[in-house]
């Protein structure tokens, strides 16, 4: 019996995010007068979520092993400073390059506090964002005027780029996060890690090569978040740990990590998240209520999602 | 081979619901002919605001609500983009959804040129208020845009100069500000009038108060007091905006430093509870009253999206401030300026400065209305 209702919740855990998702599309499908299933409106949610659902790909990892990156957006913002600040806005393909290395060494960073600090997670993360924001406004403190694209980015300033890349993200963290050890191990850990560390799994080791992932689709969101703003400003990449984090509870990501982690979380979240903001924007209701049921939402999903056999209330 | 299943018909799902969708875009009302009031079209206009919880944000939201409900225009609002990708998303949101005309604050320059191109693409009107654009690269790109209707701003160096002025007056010799950059259009031009007014009475400028923008009350309080240890002999603070409850902070932080006065502020974007600063002697001179900003830009986005507009080209308006200097000036500004509940502009003047209600109405109407906004006037307009 026990057993039964295990199993059923387990595939409910599975099931809602994409019945989620269904019900958003299905819903404002229905009421918003046609505007909502445009290729035109679709396009730009795709746009809106692409960066997130980038960030989340490699997030993704970390939260597998019951951690939380605070650093995307901190992140983020180091990374277009010292792209910008080294090319001056020029060759798009030493940006791509530069944005990678701070985004591996951001990880690096991240992952080498909490290990070898042994700071939680997320406080290290905190560091690297506090770090990128002070860095961004510095940087555009001193720079007098716009710091802006140089040249013409149309080609990869547009969607079916950015669809490409996307593309390419999902299928290789697919790849790493199923079918190899850097991506399984980290469930490992995440459901139980003294069990792990006693089965011969170096857990620091793998805790580490998931921030280096987690990194390198960071480097791969800042790029694009250039390409999208087409200039460098002090508030870039502002609020993307909150959306990724929000987004990976709405695709069905466990915040305690484990098995139940899965890249699918990734790409249906953000989505989801981003469709509900437009279709809530498209229905024209008042701003801040939508504040209010992103939060609602937000907490619908946690409770659902959260592994309650791990967690601990404090009384 | 379930997870196979699971995949399969999730794509047949996503296809189903991608056959449903459709380039053309829902039947509109394409007619832009405004025809008489009385079979006009109604219009769908989005509007991207900061917040509405300070004074400004409030008389804008009420005055371009109040206007849209005279002309017959739905407004779609989205409020609390407190950074350059939330207010694209925003804007492209309310492409989405429809709307013939964007009005919206631009955080950072660089948002203009995101929206100019997003406006181009989808025949959308667009115009910018409380901002200037200060790059000059961004600027020639939107004014070369047809859909660039107007751009609304303060006097804001010329302002800044004042306000200055008025911390020198009070005896100021060591002053600190807040810092900011270039690309950020308003407060570029504030800073600049200090600078100014700062080198020609021989004020040295100190430290620099951070204020991020969002309003975040510790990161000004632990800025300040770092700031007034640091230089013990600084007098005084050009306040860039007091907005989003930065104001108040201040002078609380003031409070717990020494005694009433011992320090001056002159600054912009008035808040609540001015009045009893500057009888307690913080406060020196504060510039506000730029509500009326958002209601101008309202109307020249109106006037092209109902097939008349003011210009053929971009139309570049200065919004004056009004400045206040006393406790008494507070009376009249706190009753009849940024007062929500009290509009300035009556209906039969705002109907005036609309083509569908006075086809003869000439954008220099709206200058020359523009051109009264004082104190003054404002004291003569309430009698």
């Amino acid at each position: 019996m026990e057993k039964n209702k295990e199993k059923t919740m387990g595939l409910m855990k599975r099931f809602i995010p994409y019945a989620g998702l269904l019900l958003i599309v299905v819903v404002f499908a229905l009421t918003t007068g046609g505007r909502f299933l445009t290729l035109k409106n679709l396009r730009i949610v795709t746009m809106q979520a692409m960066i997130p659902m980038i960030a989340a790909v490699g997030t993704t990892f970390v939260m597998a092993h019951n951690n939380l990156d605070f650093s995307l957006g901190g992140g983020c913002a180091l990374c277009c400073v010292v792209a910008f600040r080294l090319t001056g806005g020029e060759n798009l393909f030493l940006i791509f390059l530069l944005c990678m290395l701070t985004g591996l060494l951001c990880g690096t960073a991240t992952s080498l506090i909490h290990i070898k600090g042994r700071i939680p997670a997320f406080m290290a993360g905190m560091c690297i964002m506090f770090i990128g924001r002070g860095v961004i406004d510095v940087a555009i403190m001193n720079n007098n005027g716009v710091m802006k694209l140089m040249g013409d980015v149309s080609f990869f300033a547009n969607i079916r780029f950015y669809l490409v890349v996307l593309l390419a993200v999902v299928v290789v963290g697919y790849f790493l996060f199923n079918r190899t050890k850097i991506g399984k191990y980290q469930k490992l850990i995440g459901s139980n890690p003294v069990a792990a560390k006693l089965s011969g799994i170096n857990v620091e080791k793998y805790k580490f090569l998931a921030f280096l992932v987690s990194g390198a689709t960071l480097g791969i969101a800042s790029l694009l978040t250039i390409l999208r703003l087409g200039s460098l400003t002090a508030t870039v990449g502002q609020g993307l740990e909150t959306d990724v984090l929000i987004s990976l509870c709405l695709g069905g990501m466990s915040m305690s990590g484990g098995s139940t982690s899965s890249i699918r979380a990734a790409v249906i979240g953000p989505l989801s998240y981003f469709l509900l903001v437009n279709g809530m924007t498209l229905w024209g209701i008042d701003p801040h209520i939508v504040y209010v049921v992103k939060a609602i939402v937000f907490l619908i999903m946690a409770f659902i999602t959260v592994d309650r056999s791990k967690t601990k209330v404090v009384l | 081979m379930k997870r196979i299943l699971a995949f399969v018909l999730a794509l047949c799902m996503l296809l189903a619901l991608c056959a449903c969708a459709s380039e053309k875009e829902p039947a509109a009302n394409d007619d832009t002919n405004p025809g008489t009031p009385d079979n006009a079209t109604r219009h769908k206009i989005g509007v991207v605001l900061y917040g509405i919880d300070d004074p400004m944000a409030k008389t804008a939201y009420t005055y371009i609500n109040h206007a849209a409900e005279l002309y017959d225009c739905e407004v779609l609002w989205a409020i609390g983009d407190l950074d350059t990708a939330g207010q694209l998303k925003s804007c492209e949101n309310m492409v989405s959804a429809g709307v013939e005309g964007l009005l919206y604050m631009p955080y950072d320059d660089s948002l203009n040129s995101s929206v100019s191109k997003l406006c181009a693409e989808n025949e959308v009107y667009f115009a910018t208020m409380f901002r200037s654009i200060n790059d000059a690269d961004i600027k020639a790109e939107c004014e070369a845009n047809p859909y660039y209707a107007a751009n609304v701003h303060e006097n804001d160096e010329e302002v800044g100069y004042f306000l200055t002025q008025c911390l020198a007056d009070a005896g100021c010799k060591q002053i600190t500000a807040n810092q900011m950059s270039a690309a950020n259009g308003f407060a570029y031009d504030r800073s600049q009038g200090c600078v100014k007014a700062a080198a020609d009475n021989g004020m040295e400028i100190v430290g620099a108060i951070q204020n991020s923008g969002t309003g975040d009350a510790q990161e000004v309080i632990n800025s300040m007091t770092n700031v007034l240890t640091l230089y013990p002999d600084c007098q005084g603070y050009f306040m860039l905006s007091g907005a989003l409850g930065v104001g108040t902070t201040v002078i609380n932080t003031l409070s717990g430093l020494g005694e009433k006065g011992f320090f001056k502020v002159a600054g912009f974007d008035t808040y609540e509870g001015m009045k009893k600063d500057f009888e307690d002697g913080w406060l020196v001179g504060m510039a506000g009253g730029c509500g009326p900003d958002a209601l101008f830009s309202f109307i020249c986005l109106f006037n092209a999206v109902d097939g008349t507009p003011l210009s053929d080209s971009t139309i570049w308006l200065t919004q004056k401030m009004v400045t206040v200097t006393s406790a008494e000036d507070c009376d009249v500004y706190e009753a009849y300026v940024d007062n929500a509940d009290h509009l300035l502009y009556d209906d039969d003047t705002l109907k005036s400065l609309v083509g569908r209600f006075n086809p003869d109405v000439t954008l220099k109407d709206v200058e020359d209305l523009m051109a009264l906004y004082s104190i003054e006037w404002i004291k003569e307009v309430t009698k």
